[in-house]
């Protein structure tokens, strides 16, 4: 064989390989993908009952599946498993615990909220990113709030990429409520929630349902807060879960009674949190159990929320009455 | 088990060395959410109040009207249910009456005067509502009020072609407003939005700071530049409450509350910056009316003077806070 054409026969072996190789990586890249996200895969953490095992473990899963997407960008389900999971880790193992720290340990407590803003707002980025690949010009018609056109051709398929990046944007804002330029686009999350309760309005045990209990519980009224629309929602997110899930209980205890000022329903309903079989539900059973976590929080520190009630001197009783 | 109960009883002991004998818990409700500036500027006053009582003084704060608006508050106050309230002019205004005299429109052409007129009218204040049973304990500036409109103003008669929204239960203001020519709409601010898209208002006075969050400005995106009036506020304390602190520690919880707001003040003048530069992101156009204008602004707010002064406030605030401004006007005349 000549010296030019061997020299092509080995480019072209070379670039075989290389292509092979690129495509096996691929493929191998999409099958361990395919592996992580299959459906029920998500179990693994929300099933379990250990909740400091899964905080602790959820970090490095959440690199690995992000490590996985930088290789294939437009793997739908490590889209989905990635930023939800960001938004999951931003609620369950930083804004929760933060909200439970004492008032002396504020600047904890400040760090954390940012840490979970900044990683809802990640998880936000990442599932609308994923929206925009399959949906060419939603984002940039989402910005200019032509929401309809946005979600153009979005089936019951985009409903999860829909719900969690909604969510994790208005997670974002509810902690830093003064961001101007997050509270301007406030009407975009929302549109997505929106397009989630037309969808499908019993996506995941009726989490829309609940998301609006908050939604209309905490925001103030002149910003679209309505207490009879959160408590309307609780009664289909209740009828959606057959009151096995603790969410819808604590949601309208936290919001809604604080609000009215209502301590007895405030207890009752988080006694119905309590009264909950958690290890028995295994799709929700990580949720049940933080959320019992709270709720017992919130019992213990019911005189935080209402102003009725007798509040104890820190580190001891005091002589007068609170006023 | 007698040498558990003995360890047991010793840590209480050591425990109860730590815990203030006399510790009093001061209820505040506030109608600044929680997380604002104002919550955690609320939040700092406590901390440091509590450090300089060496834990006998902790406020315990009821943030987002959650202890109700400010009526409810200054009710509960004076109910013995809450020791305390950050409020509004407005609220300040259902104690003491004359401190309404600071939101007469048009009355301050700058941060300067209005500095000038209250750090000399402060006492006066402070004594009058220290005699109907409460004490400031710190005066908060949240920003001034615009009007923000659907279609440009740049004079008196552009504006009076609106139909302004206003706050229901301000009366006098109301009127005062009316005398001065302009259509006046009793609205709650919850329902401005639905006024705004039903087009039975076309405008609103508000601060930038409420025109952003609650995205009003986006159905009247135009602000007339005009400081309006300002947003006043502050921390009021049951008196009796306030006066069982030994007053050593009352005069070093005074000067910690300066500190505060004086960072407050810086915070949100900073915000309201933010929120204006956010909405022109977001469409809104910011008109400035010409200094020729400015008198005609002024003649116009004067014809509704009289609604206000003796009706809303006595004159004789009224006539000392003008000879101030005169004062300082003369002063930087020179």
């Amino acid at each position: 064989m000549p010296a030019p054409q061997r020299l092509r026969g080995i480019a072209v072996l070379i670039a075989i390989t290389v292509l092979s190789f690129c495509s096996i990586k691929k493929m191998a890249i999409n099958k361990v993908a395919n592996i992580l996200t299959a459906p029920g895969g998500g179990k693994v953490f929300t099933a379990d009952n250990d909740p400091e095992l899964v905080g602790d473990a959820l970090p490095f899963a959440i690199k690995m599946y992000e490590s996985l997407l930088a290789s294939a960008p437009y793997h739908r389900g490590l889209q989905l498993q990635t930023g939800s999971l960001y938004i999951m880790y931003a609620n369950a193992f930083l804004q929760t615990p933060a909200a439970m720290l004492p008032e002396r340990e504020y600047q904890q407590q400040e760090f954390l909220l940012q840490r979970a803003k900044n990683l809802y707002l990640r998880g936000r980025d990442m599932l609308l990113s994923g929206l925009d690949r399959r949906h060419p010009g939603f984002r940039k018609a989402l910005e200019n709030r032509h929401f309809d056109q946005a979600c153009q051709g979005m089936g019951r398929d985009e409903v999860p990429f829909l719900y969690w990046s909604g969510a994790g944007w208005i997670a974002a804002f509810a902690i830093d409520p003064f961001d101007m330029d997050l509270g301007l686009s406030l009407p975009e999350a929302a549109a997505l929630m929106e397009r989630v309760l037309k969808l499908e309005p019993t996506f995941d045990s009726g989490a829309i349902h609940d998301f609006y209990v908050l939604y209309y519980g905490s925001l103030p009224d002149y910003m679209g807060g309505d207490l009879k629309k959160a408590r309307e929602h609780f009664e289909k997110a209740i009828s959606a879960t057959g009151g096995r899930l603790t969410s819808p209980y604590l949601s309208l205890a936290t919001t809604v009674t604080v609000k009215e000022q209502n301590a007895q329903e405030f207890k009752e309903l988080l006694e119905k949190v309590l009264a909950i079989d958690a290890q028995g539900t295994e799709d929700n059973r990580l949720l049940n159990i933080i959320n019992q976590r709270k709720a017992r929080w919130f019992l213990d520190h019911i005189a935080d929320f209402f102003v009725d009630l007798d509040v104890p001197a820190e580190e001891g009783e005091p002589k007068e009455k609170s006023q | 088990m007698n040498h558990l109960k003995r360890v047991l009883l010793t840590a209480a002991a050591i425990a109860a060395l730590f815990i203030p004998r006399d510790a009093q818990v001061i209820k505040v409700g506030s109608i600044a959410p929680d997380r604002s500036p104002w919550n955690d500027a609320l939040k700092e006053v406590a901390r440091q109040w509590q450090a300089i009582s060496g834990g006998t003084v902790q406020l315990k704060i009821y943030p987002g009207s959650i202890a109700g608006n400010e009526e409810d508050m200054i009710r509960k106050m004076r109910g013995g249910l809450l020791g305390g309230a950050v409020l509004t002019n407005i609220g300040l205004n259902k104690i003491d009456p004359d401190v309404y005299v600071l939101s007469s429109p048009l009355l301050f052409d700058s941060e300067a005067e209005l500095h000038y007129v209250l750090d000399r009218i402060k006492p006066a204040f402070e004594k009058q509502i220290n005699d109907k049973g409460f004490t400031i304990v710190i005066w908060t500036m949240s920003g001034w009020v615009n009007f923000f409109t659907k279609q440009p103003v740049l004079l008196p008669e552009d504006l009076k072609k609106n139909r302004i929204s206003f706050s229901v239960g301000e009366p006098e203001m109301e009127q005062a407003l009316k005398k001065m020519g302009y259509q006046v709409v009793p609205n709650d601010l919850k329902d401005l939005m639905m006024g705004l898209q039903s087009g039975m208002v076309d405008a609103f006075y508000l601060p930038p700071l409420l025109a952003g969050s609650g995205q009003y400005f986006a159905q009247a995106p135009h602000m007339c530049s005009l400081k309006v009036a300002p947003l006043l506020g502050g921390l009021v304390i049951v008196k009796r409450i306030w006066e069982k602190i030994p007053e050593s520690q009352r005069l070093a919880m005074l000067k910690a509350v300066d500190t505060i707001s004086a960072k407050l003040d810086r915070e949100t003048s900073q915000l309201e910056k933010e929120a204006i530069a956010s909405m022109v992101k977001h469409g809104l156009v910011i008109h400035n009316p010409s200094p020729e204008s400015i008198p005609h602004w002024k003649e116009t707010a004067a014809r509704g003077m009289d609604e206000l002064v003796g009706k809303a406030y006595s004159r004789e605030i009224y006539e000392q806070v003008y000879r101030l401004l005169n004062e300082f006007r003369q002063k930087n005349a020179r």
